[in-house]
């Protein structure tokens, strides 16, 4: 006898335990691997996975189950050699399964030469697999110490694991605020996973050493527990009452409540969790009659009384339904607080408002139907399948009752009152078999109570205000940026939807793509807000076009900057998730930003034209259009900003040139000379014109200051091409009705003309602007002779120009898109300014 | 003598619940000593202080002259221990539990735990879940004896076992006290512990309310019916020697220590007294008049106590 020799025969011991288990997993796994459905390294992973997650919640508690424990207490053996052998098993075992499996895999792949899926990373699954392991195997062995059974330890292990997962996926979208990307491998959640393990660890190592003694965790959950679920409760608390021993049964249903609550809750945040991120009421619903059903189960059971039934279908339900949803509302809304300051304003309060509601509401439903239950029915299916049908109604009613905003009336029906009367009425007689007798007055009062709940239910839910075709029309006739096309589809599709109610789904289906076409948008049906989808709205497939239409009108408003369009339309949208919510923050917050800044520069621009006002204004142009993903008009925005910038720029030096040659000419310096002074002046003296004036300086002088002047104006039409914009940001890329109504806001007053000494002209087309609008301002013909020219396009439509022979020729130099008309000048003037144009080809169209 | 086992006022409490309450009491080697007591009463968390699995809060405990606190791997290795109906491995054979326990002990301990089976008439090829509840005892008591213990400790050791095999379970103590080894055994089964005991104590509360050789503690105390001429007339005044009594009609039933001479005296001149008879009382008389009654005051005498 030796050390090792005992250290071998434990590993014998606990290898016996698994080995079944484990080949059994090893040869399913080579199967799947050999002859792959799967991912080999999938098998891989959730077959070593598979293994940890069994032989980890088993390695404690499965002695005690067994009744082995004190077989393996008295063995004259340290404590630390029988947990190092129970750990080793387990983790040479996953670990083993998981190389196994895992070079098997990699070998058919070399020999079938398959290649390894384009959706995964060698090393990553590799780690997620090592790290999935290590998680279960931690919080299995942690969990086998807590609870003395197999399989609840199982179930917890599952629990936590996936608690331990969802919170660090929700660190993931808090450091990660964007939501728009998360890297594969987040480290936020790989490093609370990693922390979450050594914590796990730890604490599984301090409590595997101290097994067999009476800590604190075997002596006030476990060994309790365990004797006091083998006790009759019922009697013990019958006796308890008789003596009026109120504190011994509060102790009591303080101890057997603690299971259960402990447990369950830990599934009701994993589920909470999933269904706050789901927004679903429906499956809300679900899972509320999935936990109340999984409570009066535990509380038939085991008990069969009403305090049981009390504490275990509603508190927990309770818990997990209202509880853990709000907190993660209210962390989710402390985060946007703190991260996007738009949410102080717009908060998701009306989505945290009916949630609450209705999770207060199936609280109720569920306290109430499931005491109700548990006395009316003596079995254990009976309970489940009466409290989870009698609630479904009153679950139905709260829903209705909520979305049809009338939430005052929810707390003062019949629904929950009658229920929760009749289980007191019948609580106070529960010792007695006369609730088994009064199977007719029960039929009798469930007969009533179901024609209520109908009537009710009918009668509010037709209070619902539903959509029809014409407030669908209406509401797409107040999005400007949707195109009267656009809008004939869209109605098209509701009066078809209308003539093919019998085979919606298939209509649907065949029409989707048809739908994405002409939204530009990926739609799917997991988008679908709930409040729309199945409450508010009796139409579900109408809900769908209108809530594809909002979204695609909120995209395309954005754009175009208009905050009020999102405002509304988030108001529209209370069951936004968190995720479409920030997208819509950050889409929002933006253009909000930057219009009231691109109004200031444009106001600065005017009072101080200086290059630092204009340096700022290209870097706020320039991180707009970062942000805005290319959109065209801004793009322009920043090339309109750099276009000032360059006008400035030749400007001063035309100014400096001019300055410099004036001195020269007083100083009385011929024209030869001064082309041999500076070759910037002979570039400036390098045209026919100036050769055929000789000796006048005159004239060099003339064509300085021409060109100065033609800066000028440039400059003049830029800043009111910028004040355009600023107005088109703030109203949804209309323009206004007349230049006057930018003074004020946008400009300080209307600059004119240089050349004619008249305003600017802004002319519209006669038609509702759906498209993009094109501005430019620029210098006509090779020699920039003609006057500035505001140019407004737009592709396809007819502006129906003063100047048709302008319109020819700007369709003859082959870029229909742009139309271009001077602007303020006399109609003669006009006629001879274009006899001496040039055919525009420098004109930059951007599109 | 040194004593096998040796508790010198040994407390341990379970959060506030007081399991042992300065339990004393001192085991010789080579007899079959009986620790009897109620449910609940402190015997199982005894024999876990004595193997070391729980730890005394205050007071001395001692087996084979090793230190329970310190020395319980020793102790564990020296002594044979039987928990009540011990659970073993059911997917183990006969042969499978006896090589692993095997691992523990000193060399031999396989052989004699085969010779042991052998002479239980246990088939060794069989799993343990395939026995029935007395050869699993069989086979426990085996494990617990191969390596012969010079201790060997059993709790409830008879417990659910039919009368023919608690028969021979006992019969196996009684020799292998015979052999000088000593055997510590608690229970509740009185007229069991009364066929095999050499030595008794009895638990209340956590506290000894008795405890001696079963025979001296026999020969203390004397089981006296006295016959009254009224049912209503009490129970003689005998001197505060009365250790438990009961009325049944006109007849009083009463536990009296060092019944003498004098006594029968006092009896015979009552005049109310009809008739007496004294015999000596069997252990289940003495342990319901020690533990039926209230707790002694002074818990090293015996208590003087009325029913």
């Amino acid at each position: 006898m030796t050390p090792r020799t005992q250290f071998a025969r434990l590993l014998w011991k606990e290898y016996r335990q698994v080995r079944a288990f484990g080949w059994l997993l090893l040869g399913a796994g080579l199967a799947l691997v050999l002859f792959p459905l799967f991912s080999p390294f999938a098998t891989a992973r959730v077959m070593a996975v598979l293994f940890a997650a069994a032989a980890a919640a088993t390695i404690f508690s499965n002695e005690h189950e067994n009744g082995t424990f004190w077989f393996q207490r008295a063995l004259p053996t340290t404590l630390r050699d029988v947990a190092l052998a129970k750990i080793c098993v387990a983790i040479v075992g996953a670990i083993g399964i998981f190389l196994v499996l895992w070079l098997s895999g990699q070998l058919t792949l070399v020999v079938t030469g398959r290649s390894w899926p384009a959706d995964a990373s060698r090393m990553d699954e590799f780690g997620e697999g090592l790290l999935t392991i290590f998680e279960f195997l931690v919080f299995g062995t942690l969990m086998s110490l807590v609870d003395r059974r197999p399989l609840v330890a199982l179930a917890k292990t599952v629990a936590l694991v996936i608690s331990v997962r969802w919170f660090g996926f929700l660190l993931d979208l808090v450091v990660y605020p964007g939501l728009f990307y998360v890297p594969s491998n987040p480290w936020t959640s790989i490093a609370f996973r990693g922390i979450a393990i050594a914590v796990g660890g730890f604490m599984a190592f301090r409590y595997a050493t101290k097994w067999y003694a009476d800590t604190p965790i075997q002596l006030l959950s476990p060994m309790m527990r365990s004797k006091l679920w083998q006790t009759p409760t019922s009697l013990f608390q019958i006796e308890s009452v008789l003596r009026g021993q109120w504190r011994r049964l509060l102790w009591l249903q303080t101890r057997v409540s603690i299971w259960p609550f402990a447990t369950i809750t830990i599934i009701g945040v994993a589920i909470s969790i999933l269904d706050s991120v789901l927004h679903q009421v429906t499956y809300r619903a679900v899972c509320a009659s999935m936990l109340l059903g999984a409570f009066t189960f535990r509380a038939a059971k085991s008990h069969q009384n009403a305090l049981r039934a009390f504490a275990a279908s509603s508190m927990t339900v309770w818990f997990s339904q209202l509880a853990i949803p709000a907190f993660c509302c209210v962390i989710v809304s402390i985060t946007l607080t703190f991260t996007h300051p738009y949410w102080r304003e717009q908060s998701q309060a009306d989505f945290v408002q009916r949630s609450m509601l209705i999770s207060v509401a199936a609280t109720i439903a569920s306290f109430t139907w499931g005491q109700l239950a548990s006395l009316a029915s003596r079995t254990m299916f009976g309970s489940i399948g009466l409290s989870t049908i009698l609630s479904i109604p009153a679950l139905l009613w709260a829903v209705v009752v909520v979305e049809g905003k009338a939430p005052h009336l929810l707390f003062l029906t019949p629904i929950f009152l009658y229920p929760l009367i009749e289980s007191i009425i019948r609580s106070r007689r529960w010792n007695s078999d006369e609730t088994r007798r009064a199977h007719h007055w029960w039929a009798i009062r469930l007969g009533l109570y179901a024609a209520l709940s109908i009537g009710l239910i009918v009668f509010r839910a037709c209070e619902i205000p539903l959509v029809t075709n014409e407030q669908l029309a209406e509401a797409l006739a107040d999005v400007p940026r949707l195109s009267p096309n656009q809008l004939r589809r869209f109605r098209s599709i509701g009066d078809e939807l209308e003539k093919n109610q019998a085979n919606r789904a298939e209509w649907v289906n065949d029409h989707r793509r048809e739908v994405d076409e002409i939204l530009g948008e990926d739609f799917t049906k997991n988008a679908l807000p709930s409040s729309l989808g199945s409450i508010q709205q009796k139409d579900f497939l109408r809900a769908i076009f209108i809530y594809t239409y909002m979204y695609s009108a909120f995209e395309s408003s954005v754009r175009h900057s208009d905050v009020e369009l999102g405002e509304r339309i988030i108001a529209k949208h209370p069951f936004m998730s968190p995720w479409q919510g920030l997208n819509v923050v950050r889409w929002c917050q933006l253009p909000k930003n930057d219009s009231v800044q691109i109004r200031e520069l444009a106001r600065r621009i005017q009072s101080s034209f200086d290059d630092e006002t204009i340096l700022q204004s290209i870097e706020v142009f320039y991180n707009y259009r970062f942000h805005s993903r290319g959109d065209p008009s801004i793009v322009r925005l920043v090339d309109a900003a750099r276009w000032i910038r360059q006008v400035r720029v030749e400007a001063v030096r035309i100014h400096r040139l001019t300055k410099f040659v004036m001195g020269q000419i007083r100083k009385g310096v011929s024209l030869n000379e001064l082309k041999s002074m500076s070759p910037r002046v002979q570039l400036a003296l390098a045209g026919d014109r100036i050769d055929g004036l000789s000796g006048d300086n005159c004239v060099l002088f003339q064509e300085i200051v021409s060109r100065f002047e033609q800066q000028t104006r440039s400059l003049r039409g830029t800043i009111l091409q910028l004040a355009l914009m600023s107005w088109q940001l703030d109203h949804v890329g209309q323009l206004p009705g007349s230049l006057d109504e930018l003074k004020g806001e946008y400009l300080d007053s209307i600059p004119n003309d240089l050349s004619t000494g008249m305003p600017f002209l802004l002319i519209k087309d006669r038609r509702p602007v759906t498209g993009h609008i094109y501005y430019k301002n620029e210098l006509l013909g090779i020699d920039g002779k003609l006057p500035p020219f505001l140019c407004a396009a737009e592709s396809g439509w007819d502006l129906s120009l003063p100047e048709p022979e302008l319109v020819e020729q700007i369709w003859a130099t082959g870029n229909p898109s742009t139309w271009l008309f001077p602007l303020g000048l006399p109609a003669e003037e006009s006629e001879s300014k274009h006899g001496e144009s040039q055919p525009a080809n420098n004109e930059k169209s951007e599109k | 003598m040194t004593s096998v086992i040796q508790f010198d006022s040994v407390c341990k409490s379970f959060r506030r619940k007081k399991v042992l309450d300065h339990v004393s009491f001192d085991v010789p080697p080579g007899v079959v000593y009986a620790l009897l007591g109620e449910n609940g009463a402190g015997k199982t968390t005894s024999i876990k202080t004595m193997l070391g699995l729980v730890l005394a809060d205050s007071g001395s405990a001692r087996v084979l002259g090793l230190d329970c606190r310190r020395q319980d791997l020793e102790i564990r290795r020296s002594v044979g221990f039987v928990a009540e109906q011990p659970q073993l491995y059911p997917w183990m054979t006969v042969d499978e539990v006896g090589w692993f326990a095997a691992g523990f002990y000193p060399d031999g301990y396989f052989k004699e735990f085969v010779r042991q089976i052998d002479s239980f008439h246990v088939p060794r090829e069989q799993k343990i879940e395939q026995l029935s509840k007395g050869m699993r005892a069989k086979v426990a008591l085996a494990l617990a004896m191969s390596h012969d213990p010079q201790l060997l400790i059993l709790d409830e050791p008879t417990s659910g076992l039919d009368p023919l095999v608690r028969r021979e379970f006992l019969q196996s103590m009684v020799d292998r006290a015979a052999t000088g080894k000593t055997v510590f055994l608690a229970s509740h089964q009185i007229a069991e512990v009364e066929r095999v005991a050499d030595y008794v104590a009895l638990l209340r509360d956590g506290k000894i309310a008795v405890a001696g050789r079963l025979d001296e503690l026999k020969q203390q105390l004397v089981q006296v019916q006295i016959t009254v001429r009224e049912t209503m007339v009490p129970l003689p005044d005998l001197n505060g020697h009365v250790v438990a009594s009961f009325r049944k009609g006109r007849q009083w039933q009463a536990l009296v220590r060092d019944f003498s001479d004098d006594l029968v005296r006092s009896l015979q001149s009552h005049d109310y007294v009809d008739h007496f008879e004294s015999r000596m009382p069997s252990l289940e008389e003495i342990y319901v008049a020690y533990l039926g009654s209230p707790p002694p005051a002074n818990p090293d005498l015996p208590a003087e106590s009325t029913a």
